[in-house]
């Protein structure tokens, strides 16, 4: 059985624009440790926060995350 | 500046931080072992008693090589360059967690005096002095979790803008969910302590109090750190 977990491209697409992650921070009008935690998956950003991202780097919210089917670990 | 030489700056940086924090861990060992002796000094007598100060002493050394050595590795021109980097937001929130952090630090001496009051009071020996300083560990217990939520702060209203935002709410969140645990932990030893010894679980409470307050801010602090790119 799989199950949905959330891919984050934010760093390959920041990179893509030859932004920092400060300079993404500052035009997204969030801290650096947010643009930090929500590449390295540590953080899951809301809607607003993942709009401001999109709309820094001139993309959408779909092309900064999406869902991808992993199989059902068993324990 | 360059990118290399920025990268070389938050090094030593991060250098200079683990040197001072391993001193301030030196100083608050010294601190307790020149304080802790305090609680039993007028119990004993003879040579125990002279024990007694010898452990003082040696608290007294390691607590003037603890400062000496965090004094060495204080802030410098290197620390503020590396602290300019990142917008405003970027600043307030480091700034913060820093505060977070040491409060329960700051807060040791004054936790330290309360329990003895409260052992006093507990102990039929206490004064309207001891009252006073037995509520002050609860008190300052409480503003330490007050800072951690986030409520009541003298702030205007730019820091506050700038500090609060979704990641720091997270971090506010965890860190005092690892305090609840804590206190629910501290609360259910501290019922069996009482019911040994009622007088245990009366000095249970403000030690819990205390050990929850510290533990969300040091896990708030953590987490922040742990998110900054600079380590």
């Amino acid at each position: 059985m799989a199950e949905p977990r959330l891919e984050v491209r934010l760093k390959a697409v920041r990179t893509e624009a030859g932004l920092t992650q400060a300079e993404l921070a500052e035009q997204a009008g969030v801290s650096r440790k947010t643009v930090n935690t929500v590449e390295n998956g540590v953080f899951t950003p809301s809607v607003l926060v993942a709009l401001s991202l999109a709309r820094a780097l001139d993309t959408t919210v779909e092309a900064l995350f999406g869902l991808v089917e992993e199989p059902r670990r068993r324990w | 500046m360059s990118d290399v030489s920025m990268k070389e700056a938050i090094l030593r940086e991060a250098q200079r931080r683990r040197r001072q924090a391993a001193g301030l861990i030196v100083l608050s060992a010294g601190l307790a072992l020149l304080l802790g002796p305090l609680a039993v000094l007028e119990t004993v007598e003879g040579m125990a008693r002279v024990a007694v100060f010898a452990l003082m002493a040696a608290g007294l050394a390691v607590f003037l090589g603890g400062f000496t050595f965090a004094f060495r590795h204080k802030k410098n021109a290197n620390s503020e360059r590396v602290a300019m980097q990142g917008n405003s937001r970027d600043r307030v929130q480091r700034e913060y967690a820093a505060y977070v952090g040491f409060l329960p630090v700051g807060t040791l001496l004054m936790n330290f005096i309360a329990l003895r009051s409260t052992w006093d009071l507990l102990s039929g020996r206490g004064d309207l002095h001891d009252w006073g300083f037995a509520a002050v560990g609860p008190m300052g217990s409480l503003v330490i979790l007050q800072v951690v939520a986030g409520l009541g702060r003298g702030q205007d209203r730019r820091t506050k803008r700038l500090l609060d935002d979704e990641l720091v709410a997270t971090f506010r969140q965890r860190g005092l969910n690892a305090g609840f645990a804590v206190a629910v932990a501290g609360l259910v030893i501290g019922f069996g302590a009482g019911l040994y010894e009622p007088a245990w679980g009366v000095m249970a409470m403000p030690i819990t109090l205390a050990v929850a307050a510290a533990v969300a801010a040091f896990r708030y602090a953590m987490l922040d750190r742990q998110a900054d790119p600079n380590g």
